[in-house]
């Protein structure tokens, strides 16, 4: 009888290696806190070495961190694992760019280590995130703004928008480009008797919380309408097939980039990155329209009242949302916002608790200074207020940041 | 004797391995019906029939988007059928020899092919040039409104159409090759030609075909990736198909990621609904099937 | 007659030429640009990690890496049940055990994938705390290969049997050596059912999607760590607004669909 095919010889031997490969991985995988063959240093330390220079060498750590969340983020993000990683080698970390809603929720099921979102977690989920946990951290750890970009042919210059006419076309009220409420803010253009469409986000996003919770408290006409502010709301434009549901940020900027007449909204990292023109939103505390640009989101940073931030950020952080919105200073642009992550403060395991830290104290400092256009680091105040909570993250109650300097 | 226990010894070791199948299925639709209770418990039909997707009130219901499932099934078929009976005409009565194993081969490949290509290449190849011509005509001809460029309920049709034709047609051809030769020899024996012989042998298979495109239906209305790139994930309930919508697979990919409390199980309940519907056409194009001429 | 005759052929003719015409345009657009890129890039394309988001160009090598390892697990994890069920089924096929058998693969190849994901999430993830790994989502692929690998195996056995059983038994032989004998026989259609489970699910992304890390940044390091894979990767790049994913996501199909194609001319070939 006739054996088996040279061709089919070949397919079962490359399964065979892939797979032998695989295995291999498990063997030499060094899964964190036993001893293993590579390990040097501070692994396996039970003594708590008190705290000495901050020149040794970055201890060999083992571990594997999980965190996923914003898509506003995941551009600094990629950027921040690889230089972690590099600087850390025996450290793993994967970020799912799965949407803000995502990440908390995600690390409140306990599949993501740290929850990414551009909202602190809403009041109910701070509850269940702390019954199930104990204490949680939420730390800042970006600056970024949310840009209105469009896609209007032949309009040059700027547009100029207010939170209630941005409310407005998101409910369907107003349907056309040539509004007269839009005419009257921009005098210079013709515009054409086209229909608006609204892109905004089908996942659940950071992005949209900001957005809305800004018309929330911008606009008359979006508090009376009763769509509220969350990571997804119910569009009224949608019922006008007047609306989009984009993907990721990724996706809303796609879709406009491609639809002439369409409107959205995004970090405004994405609006640089893709040359999309974005509009300059009023601001409703001056009275005056601000384009987003570095200038005028660093302008609302160093202006806002970050005094009521509290000092220790274990506590339920959703009310400091707003802290950047609506800045009262000259040409602070009006819709700026804390990106956020969300930690345990307590592990039973050590390296894991190591790899957070060291993972949460790389972002905060060296990762501010490599970030992409669009975005802004900390203001100096707010990294030493996190570098301070980072000092909460414990082993056993036993915090860990005296034993990797 | 020893060969009957020997022969009940291998029968019951296989039965392992093979009822490790009948227990996937029973523990997949278990935890589906499972988490799907409390949504169903706390809205009722209501997850079926209203159209409203809240996360901020607290209120679900997925009407747009098995309108949308239903509608892109409905028209995939209807797109794909002339396309997939051709092929199975053209491989089994037409084509040379050479031309049919190809043709075979093809359409077979294609049946496997990575779905996300598909979607992909529907969105940024296939939308925009069809936007410029089939349906800036189709807007024009019906006065409709469309979104340029974008995606909509027709285009992920159209998409979909393409994708179930070729495991359609093999059903078909299968079906199409089964008819007897005598058909043909009869025919021919009559001074009849080709048009007599596919009218007849199609008229033959109308019951297969039936039982195929059940199949093809249940094939079509699952998928999720070439879908949600091409429609618009968009709760829209409109008779326009050039208007973006939704259809329950791709609300499950857009939403899954970010649902807690009850609109994870309103997920399940909605994913229940469709594999409900799943079965239900397997159920039918067997039954068709079955009872054959 | 012969007016009818060529009407016929054209209009048959003529319907096929037009859905092979998309086709077409598939294949070209996918070939042309993701040779561009690949081109462009080197050979370090299946190698090196994607480049960060308006950055210039990357590889794959850390998704094409995730997929080989999760549909090489899931094939570990079905293949035996896909032949043993499917010997079963070929062997005991009139028994009502197989009727059910039967029918249960017929529904779960029509079970809608992106359900198969969410329910392994449920069970895996949130009910055993298994988290997202290259395991997880090797299983997922797994309940979507089974179906299709055990039909096509128990078809592929049936003619052996046919040919061989009567034969067999008269000469003596046990049921145990009949049915060794007869898989043996079969060999190269039990290679070519797995081979098909394999090509199918290469390239699936709903399965996987809530399962498997969607930044590719990084290469396998254990069991349980999370993966991404090719199908997700181009899902993600190619739904971006970044000019250089949607060029790496042109790169990677073309290498998914390269892979597909020859995985399953090997299996044809293997068939005959």
């Amino acid at each position: 009888m006739k054996g088996i095919s040279t061709w089919a010889a070949v397919i079962i031997v490359v399964i065979i290696i892939v797979a032998a490969a695989g295995i291999y991985f498990v063997m030499s995988s060094q899964g964190g806190h036993s001893a293993t063959t590579t390990s040097t240093t501070s692994t396996s330390s039970t003594s708590s070495s008190t705290s000495t220079s901050t020149t040794a060498a970055p201890p060999q750590i083992s571990a594997s961190i999980v965190a996923g969340g914003s898509t506003f983020v995941n551009p600094a993000m990629q950027i921040w694992v690889k230089g972690f990683q590099s600087e850390y080698p025996g450290i793993q970390v994967t970020y799912s760019s799965t949407g803000s809603g995502a990440g908390v929720n995600n690390f409140l099921q306990g599949a993501y280590d740290i929850g990414a979102t551009d909202v602190p977690p809403p009041s109910n989920l701070y509850q269940q995130m702390t019954q199930k946990y104990g204490e949680i951290l939420t730390i800042p750890d970006v600056v970024g703004a949310v840009d209105i970009i469009y896609n209007i042919p032949g309009f040059t210059g700027v547009l100029n928008l207010t939170p209630d006419v941005i409310a407005k076309i998101y409910l369907g009220q107003i349907q056309y480009w040539d509004d007269p409420a839009i005419k009257a803010l921009n005098p210079n253009f013709n515009f054409p008797h086209q229909k608006i469409i609204a892109v905004h986000r089908s996942d659940g996003s950071g992005t949209t919380f900001v957005f809305t919770y800004w018309l929330y408290i911008s606009s008359e006409a979006w508090r009376s309408s009763g769509v509220g502010y969350g990571y997804t709301v119910n569009w009224p434009v949608d019922q006008l097939g007047n609306g989009l549901g984009g993907k990721g940020s990724e996706g809303v900027t796609a879709y406009v980039k491609q639809n002439p007449y369409s409107i959205g909204y995004v970090e405004a990292q994405y609006a640089i990155a893709n040359n999309l023109t974005a509009a300059a939103v009023l601001n409703p505390s001056t009275g005056e329209f601000v384009k987003p640009s570095e200038a005028t989101i660093e302008i609302a940073v160093q202006n806002a009242n970050l005094t009521q931030l509290p000092s220790s950020l274990t506590v339920d952080m959703s009310k400091y949302l707003s802290v950047f919105l609506n800045v009262k200073a000259h040409n602070a642009y009006p819709i700026v916002s804390f990106s956020w992550l969300v930690v345990k403060v307590n592990y039973n395991d050590e390296s894991k608790a190591e790899a957070i830290y060291l993972f949460l104290k790389y972002i905060v400092t060296t990762g501010q200074t490599e970030l992409p256009t669009g975005y802004l680091p900390l203001p100096s105040n707010i990294q030493q207020l996190v570098l301070e909570n980072l000092k909460l993250i414990s082993y056993n109650n036993k915090p860990v940041y005296t034993m990797v300097s | 004797m020893k060969i009957e226990r020997k022969r009940e010894r291998i029968f019951y070791f296989l039965l392992v391995p093979s009822s490790l199948v009948v227990l996937t299925f029973v523990l997949l639709l278990g935890v589906l019906v499972y988490s799907s209770i409390p949504a169903l418990d706390r809205f009722g039909l209501s997850v079926y029939t209203k159209n409203v997707w809240d996360p901020v009130n607290d209120q679900y219901g997925g009407l747009a988007a098995i309108y949308g499932t239903i509608v892109t099934g409905v028209l995939s078929v209807a797109i794909s059928a002339p396309f997939a009976t051709a092929l199975a005409v053209f491989v089994n009565d037409i084509s040379p020899k050479k031309i049919k194993s190809f043709m075979i081969n093809l359409s077979d490949l294609l049946a496997a092919f990575p779905t996300v290509v598909y979607g992909f290449w529907g969105l940024l190849s296939l939308g925009p040039f069809l936007s410029q011509t089939l349906f800036a005509f189709l807007g024009s001809l019906f006065g409709l409104h469309r979104i340029t460029n974008g995606p909509s309920l027709l285009l992920a049709s159209i998409v979909l159409a393409i994708m179930i034709t070729p495991f359609a047609s093999s059903l078909l051809r299968e079906v199409y090759s089964q008819v007897p030769k005598s058909v043909d020899e009869a025919v021919y024996s009559l001074g009849l030609g080709k048009w007599e012989l596919v009218v007849l042998k199609l008229s033959y298979i109308k019951r297969a075909f039936l039982g195929a495109y059940a199949l093809a239906f249940g094939r079509a209305v699952g998928e999720t990736v070439a879908v949600s790139l091409t429609i618009g994930n968009v709760l829209n309930i409109s008779p326009n198909l050039l208007d973006p919508g939704y259809t329950i697979p791709s609300l499950i990919i857009s939403q899954f990621g970010t649902a807690y409390g009850i609109q994870y199980n309103v997920m399940f309940a909605l994913a229940l609904f469709l594999v409900v519907i799943g079965i239900a056409f397997v159920i039918i194009s067997r039954l068709i099937l079955r009872v054959r001429l | 007659m012969r007016v009818k005759d060529a009407v016929i052929v054209s209009i048959i003719t003529s319907l096929v030429v037009l859905f092979l015409l998309p086709i077409a345009f598939l294949f070209y657009t996918v070939i042309v640009n993701g040779l561009k890129v690949i081109i462009s890039y080197g050979p370090r394309f299946f190698i090196d990690l994607p480049p960060n988001p308006g950055d210039g160009l990357g590889g794959i090598g850390s998704a094409l890496e995730g997929t080989l390892y999760m549909v090489s697990l899931a094939v570990l994890i079905s293949a035996p049940i896909s032949v043993l069920a499917g010997a079963f089924l070929s062997f005991f096929e009139r028994s009502k055990v197989a009727s059910s058998i039967r029918a249960s693969l017929e529904l779960l190849v029509e079970f809608p994938t992106i359900v198969v994901g969410i329910v392994v999430f449920q069970i895996l993830v949130l009910g055993f705390g298994l988290g997202l790994s290259g395991f997880t989502a090797a299983v997922a692929l797994a309940i979507v290969m089974l179906p299709y690998s055990t039909i096509q195996i128990s078809e592929a056995l049936r003619i052996p049997k046919k040919l061989y059983e009567e034969a067999a038994y008269s000469l003596g032989l046990t049921t145990w050596q009949v049915m060794r004998l007869i898989m043996r026989i079969g060999r190269r259609g039990i290679v070519n059912g797995l081979l098909i489970g394999f090509a199918k699910i290469i390239g699936e992304t709903a399965p996987v999607i809530f399962l498997t890390s969607s930044t590719a940044n990084l290469y396998l390091q254990s069991f349980t760590s999370p993966v991404t894979g090719i199908p997700v990767l181009i899902y993600t790049f190619a739904f971006s607004g970044y000019q250089n994913w949607n060029d790496v996501a042109w790169g990677a199909s073309l290498v998914l669909i390269t892979i597909v194609t020859v995985v399953f001319v090997i299996a044809r070939r293997m068939a005959k």
